[in-house]
């Protein structure tokens, strides 16, 4: 993913922009990584290059959580904690 | 035409099924998948383009290869790291996006695109209430002025003939949620078949959707590749007034 596609991201749910990066892994591109929703609190990963921003009802939870958990260290707080639809607080 | 009972399937259900049947077949999908259609030249004049449904990727990669910003939106994630694999190996990715995302829940500003290819996708929709609703969703993010061309299966043409009955039946006995739904099986090379849900349309249809989602029809044909007889594709260029 590149930077400058953040320019026109919006959350998919509550169509907010912009949104907040945080990067993981970054090489030509952005590899992997955070795209969160300071209005609604979603969070929506980066995956080797591919940014998933799917509405809650076709998200995989275990994927999710799973995400999550590996990359807590780098996760916002508040996002670990309250971020929708899945957080590691309340699973 | 009163069906007997209600499908009892939920559509997000069929969102759910494509997806990981793209996901699973983007390998030997997208080597089929090469050449872009001529409707793709249709949007070279555009700064940038929303592919919806971009699959493996081909017009991803003729636009950005004729200088047109893409952003290439599919369900299936496997089907875009294809679209990227392809992109590199053609040696061009600066121009290239993708984002794995929901056509009916696009994470896009308001008025960006000044262009909307898509082809082949609609018809994946389950009810004409939730292809609307794609229709408007997409209209929301395209700029005024913007093009956009969308592809569908038509219901008249030479395979789906002798199914007709079928489908017909199909929708009195409240199988499907429409006439002209059904499965069309993909099988893999593994041996293992993959039913994929599609809505077949007739070629008003199509223009009344368009319109009602608030674009204006330029003109609507058809396309055909094997077909002798009929077309398989109509083809829609509408604006965004």
């Amino acid at each position: 993913m590149k930077r400058r596609l953040m320019d026109i991201l919006a959350c998919p749910m509550c169509k907010h922009h912009s949104l907040e990066l945080h990067i993981f892994k970054e090489a030509e591109e952005i590899e992997e990584g955070v795209i969160v929703c300071p209005n609604c609190l979603r969070w929506y990963p980066i995956i080797e290059s591919i940014p998933h921003m799917l509405p809650d009802h076709l998200r995989s939870k275990d994927e999710d959580l799973s995400f999550m958990e590996n990359w807590k260290d780098r996760f916002p707080q508040e996002i670990l904690e309250k971020g929708k639809p899945f957080n590691l607080r309340e699973g | 035409m009163k069906p007997l009972s209600k499908p009892s399937k939920d559509p997000v259900k069929v969102f759910r099924e494509l997806k990981e049947i793209f996901d699973q077949i983007a390998g030997e999908y997208s080597g089929k998948r090469r050449k872009p259609w001529r409707e793709a030249d249709l949007l070279l004049e555009a700064k940038l383009v929303l592919d919806s449904g971009c699959g493996s990727g081909r017009h991803l990669v003729y636009l950005s290869k004729s200088g047109v910003e893409v952003v290439g939106i599919d369900l299936a994630p496997n089907m875009l790291k294809e679209a990227l694999k392809y992109a590199e190996w053609r040696g061009d990715l600066k121009r290239v996006h993708v984002v794995a995302c929901d056509m009916l829940h696009l994470p896009f500003r308001d008025g960006i695109f000044d262009g909307v290819l898509m082809l082949a996708s609609l018809h994946h929709i389950p009810t004409s209430k939730l292809r609307l609703e794609c229709l408007k969703e997409h209209f929301r993010v395209m700029k005024r002025e913007g093009t956009i061309v969308v592809s569908v299966w038509t219901i008249l043409q030479l395979r789906f003939l002798m199914k007709l009955p079928k489908l017909l039946l199909d929708k009195l006995l409240g199988r499907v949620w429409e006439f002209g739904d059904l499965y069309v099986p993909w099988r893999s090379l593994k041996g293992r078949t993959f039913r994929r849900f599609y809505h077949l349309f007739r070629r008003a249809e199509l223009k009344e959707l368009l319109e009602e989602a608030g674009f204006k029809v330029k003109r609507i044909y058809g396309t055909k590749f094997k077909d002798p007889i009929f077309s398989e594709n109509h083809v829609a260029v509408a604006v965004k007034p």
